[in-house]
């Protein structure tokens, strides 16, 4: 995974669940993040959209369970932008 | 393994059983669980009917995770038949078990993406998680206005359960009823709002019926175009909603002379225990229809009706400020309401402007979910 794209996705998820960058890792998931619940999951979805300018399909929403996957599948969205 | 979102068929009636029994072991109340049967027993799909429920189930290798209803309806749009769903009863096992977090998302956008004319009513107030999710996915949102009446003041004194919630308001709402201070100032309140003006000239009678007939049709077809939005109530979709069999539901034909103007469907509960009315005896306008230029004579028909009853309460919601109107005429009281009104964006496109549109839709306790909890 590239960096930059885990960057921006880490800074996206640490200001919507008010936590330090830092603390954000690919494995991050909401077993590991209290206030990452069902709101929170679809309005991080919904800040990662926005900013990548993507629309994840419901089953691409399937593999998304942890800030790793997200990246995965955008990356995937974006190089088949290409 | 990836969850499939696919209709609930018979054979996952055991599943949705192991699923109900690890939401209620996880909890420790019950209020969510799903239906332990695949059809809707109100609303099934039938042959040429508009008007039925789908459920669908979010499973991960036959393992039920979640699942939401979806009730289809034509709905009128200032005259224009379109088909609706509503969106509704969403549960999750994400709710108790955070590695099934994203089904609730995964299940709201797989019905948004095959109805894109969806919309959600009720949820409780714009506080809960999925007007919270509603809104983060731009759908507008407003409140559908709650009124009451109160018939018995000592009575709903002393049994509001929202009322004596603390030690505090317990002895202020038991010293307003002993000393008759409360069942005036309620009467006071009530009759100032009351107004006696008739706009009709011929006689109003309310006659309680035990099913609709074929004059509900002229009704609907008269009164539908004046509206922004309403759930079709021909004679034939009111009769599945409200039929003879079940529940109570008092059905009044409301005419003027000898010409039918509306209707209303009622109902009368004995409360239990309930964690708002307690053991109050509680009535409750569901559902009406009129032009709106009726709709005055129609709630005060069914206000005299209900009151000659030993109700203590009428509660009703109504979004058409017409109607709301016609209820504090007839002496009902608004109160702060949880109920919300969400459409997607695509349905937003036929109420537009929405902040200007919504007091024209016509909604009420008869759409979306129906009469729960009454």
């Amino acid at each position: 995974m590239t960096l930059p794209t885990f960057e921006r996705v880490q800074c996206i998820a640490a200001d919507l669940f008010q936590v330090p960058a830092g603390s954000i890792a690919a494995n991050s998931s909401p077993e590991s993040i209290p206030t990452w619940d069902s709101v929170q999951q679809l309005n991080l979805i919904l800040a990662v959209e926005q900013e990548f300018e993507v629309q994840f399909e419901p089953e691409e929403l399937d593999h998304i369970r942890s800030i790793g996957d997200i990246v995965e599948q955008l990356q995937a969205k974006l190089a088949s932008r290409l | 393994m990836p969850i499939v979102i696919q209709p609930y068929t018979e054979n996952f009636i055991a599943a949705v059983k192991e699923f109900n029994h690890r939401l209620k072991s996880a909890r420790s109340f019950s209020d969510f669980l799903f239906f332990e049967q695949h059809l809707s027993a109100l609303l099934p799909k039938a042959e040429h009917r508009d008007l039925y429920e789908e459920y669908f189930l979010a499973l991960e290798d036959d393992v039920v995770r979640g699942g939401f209803v979806v009730k289809h309806q034509r709905f009128s749009f200032l005259g224009e038949l379109k088909p609706i769903a509503f969106y509704h009863f969403p549960l999750s096992e994400g709710i108790v078990d955070k590695r099934y977090t994203n089904v609730g998302v995964q299940m709201l956008r797989k019905a948004l993406r095959d109805h894109p004319f969806m919309f959600a009513l009720g949820m409780g107030g714009f506080d809960q998680p999925l007007p919270r999710m509603l809104k983060a996915m731009g759908w507008s949102m407003s409140l559908v206005p709650f009124y009451f009446k109160v018939v018995r003041p000592f009575r709903f004194l002393r049994g509001m359960t929202e009322l004596r919630r603390s030690a505090t308001r317990r002895l202020s709402a038991d010293v307003a009823a002993y000393t008759g201070a409360g069942p005036i100032a309620i009467r006071v309140m009530q009759g100032f709002k009351s107004k006696r003006k008739k706009n009709l000239a011929q006689p109003l009678e309310a006659q309680e019926i035990s099913e609709f007939g074929d004059w509900t049709d002229v009704v609907w077809k008269s009164s539908s175009p004046r509206y922004a939005m309403i759930g079709e109530r021909t004679r034939e979709t009111l009769n599945l909603l409200y039929p003879a069999e079940g529940r109570k539901f008092i059905r009044l034909k409301v005419t003027a002379g000898s010409v039918p103007i509306g209707w209303l469907v009622l109902l009368d509960t004995q409360m239990s225990d309930n964690r708002h009315f307690g053991n109050l005896r509680v009535a409750s306008i569901v559902d009406c229809l009129a032009a709106p230029e009726n709709a005055a004579e129609v709630i005060r028909s069914g206000t005299q009706f209900l009151q000659k009853r030993n109700i203590d309460l009428i509660v009703s919601n109504q979004s058409h400020s017409d109607w709301g109107v016609a209820l504090e005429n007839s002496g009902f009281l608004r109160a702060s309401s949880n109920c919300v009104f969400a459409v997607s964006p695509r349905l937003a496109e036929l109420l537009q402007p929405f902040a200007g549109k919504v007091s024209q839709t016509h909604l009420n306790r008869g759409d979306g979910d129906g009469p729960i909890r009454l």
